[in-house]
């Protein structure tokens, strides 16, 4: 499996623009076990950028364990699997919880 | 229908206050609900902002876009629940200030917070009558000036404007349909005299959404069942009613959408409860970035007023006038927060008696 830092490294090109249009966020993952840390999206223009550490103001926080991250981005687990189970969470605004998933290209397995 | 959107234009404020600060003067929520119903900031008006002007602001936006000469429009629609004046008509005020020809035909429309969407039927239906070239058709509301302080209400009760201008040449949005869904239901109301809306079913009524899927359901089903169009594959964006994060999601599931697809176009965390601009403005920002062939599925709810179900789709003709300044998402984004003192002051919800004898604010 790989590591969350690996995982980090791929959602560039897990990202999909075009579902990105008009879509200006920033978006906290605070990923808990070992490997984890603080990792801020900031999503405008239909660019990603991942910066290392705290956002002063996400719109929302996905908490999330290391191995249940890496299992969303690499399409071994679905996302909704993920938050019925209780690893994963997001605190902020329902809605921008749903369609954050819109935005990634995740690889079915 | 050969008839649709030419040009469109939005108006939103660009003062905002965030939900936490109304929460810190009256607590009468408990915070965990903001996350579930998505509200994190709302718009706040200038004393100088109604209705009519955010109106007016949206429509001279449509019609720059439009590059279509302004004597060519033969109607106007102004939907409004939040109509500044009593009595005297909108309409008028809006033709005149967008310089339109006194000849054109032009009424207010007042039909909750489907106004909007109602005027924009009733623009197309004009269009395809004949009896004008092009119609103007606006929704437009300041339900944030006419909450009562310390109701839950304030911290989604916004305001924004939408306008389109109508016609059966340039069309960049076809309208494929339309279909509409009424009852009466006491819901939201000011009766005469009265300052603030009231809640017809109460803090209660409102979080569990009384009236909507009575309304919204049957109006997309029926317009759905017409055109023969699936829910699940055949729309690129769908706008259902989002005075609350939770409304997409009970009609968007009832009416077997996509629930990602329904999410994009859900503004209520950026902006609040818009009125009869709700369902519109989200069009609007689908409209900024759509390509030839998609299809917008469009839906309206008004306390009290029903449904209206709506199917767009996208020609030709928008690679060429797609707007570049001006959008949706620039208009969200460029804000002011103010405080809830301010708030309130803005937005007169403690008024001075009319004879008063002060140059003091």
């Amino acid at each position: 499996m790989a590591t969350v830092k690996e995982t980090i490294a791929t959602l560039p090109s897990l990202f999909n623009p075009k579902k990105a249009k008009g879509y200006t966020r920033i978006i906290q993952l605070d990923i808990s076990g070992e490997g984890g840390g603080q990792w801020y999206l900031d999503v405008k223009n239909q660019e990603l950028r991942v910066v290392e550490g705290k956002a002063e103001k996400p719109r929302f926080v996905m908490t999330v364990s290391d191995e249940a991250f890496v299992k969303y981005f690499s399409g071994a687990e679905p996302v909704m699997s993920l938050v019925r189970s209780g690893q994963l969470k997001f605190t902020g605004p329902m809605t921008e919880g749903i369609a954050f998933s819109s935005l990634w290209i995740i690889p079915k397995k | 229908m050969k008839s649709g959107i030419v040009s469109y234009g939005t108006a939103i404020p660009r003062h905002r206050i965030d939900v936490h600060e109304i929460w810190k003067v009256w607590e009468n929520v408990t915070p965990d609900i903001f996350d579930k119903m998505s509200f994190v900031e709302r718009a706040v008006l200038m004393p100088n902002e109604d209705a009519l002007t955010l109106g007016v602001a949206a429509a001279e936006l449509a019609l720059d876009r439009s590059g279509i000469d302004r004597g060519a429009v033969g109607a106007l629609f102004f939907g409004t629940c939040t109509n500044p004046f009593d009595t005297k008509a909108t309409a008028t005020v809006a033709q005149d200030a967008l310089g339109l020809r006194p000849d054109l035909f032009s009424y207010d429309l007042q039909f909750g917070g489907k106004s909007g969407t109602s005027a924009v039927i009733s623009a197309v239906a004009y269009v395809e009558a004949g009896f004008a070239d092009y119609a103007l058709a606006i929704g437009a509301d300041t339900l944030n000036r006419h909450f009562p302080p310390g109701t839950q209400m304030e911290y989604s009760a916004s305001a924004g404007a939408f306008a389109c201008l109508v016609g059966r040449e340039g069309v960049i949005a076809e309208l494929e349909g339309f279909g509409s869904w009424a009852s009466d239901l006491s819901d939201y109301h000011r009766v005469e005299g009265d300052r603030y809306i009231q809640l017809g079913g109460g803090w209660l009524g409102y979080v569990s959404n009384w009236g909507l899927l009575e309304h919204a359901v049957p109006a997309g089903k029926a317009l759905l069942e017409r055109l023969g169009l699936d829910p699940a594959s055949d729309f690129d964006a769908v706008v259902l009613p989002q005075a609350t994060g939770v409304q997409p999601m009970m009609v968007g599931g009832s009416l077997g959408f996509d629930v990602v697809t329904v999410m994009n176009s859900v503004l209520t965390s950026s902006i609040g409860d818009c009125g009869s601009a709700g369902a519109l403005i989200p069009l609007a920002q689908f409209l900024d970035y759509a390509d030839e062939g998609q299809r917008a599925f469009v839906c309206s709810y008004g306390y009290g007023a029903g449904s209206d179900a709506l199917c767009f789709r996208t020609t030709a003709a928008l690679d060429g006038r797609r707007p570049s300044s001006g959008l949706v998402g620039f208009q969200l984004e460029d804000k002011t927060l103010v405080d809830y003192a301010h708030a309130s002051k803005y937005e007169f919800k403690y008024l001075r008696p009319a004879t008063l004898v002060s140059n003091y604010l």
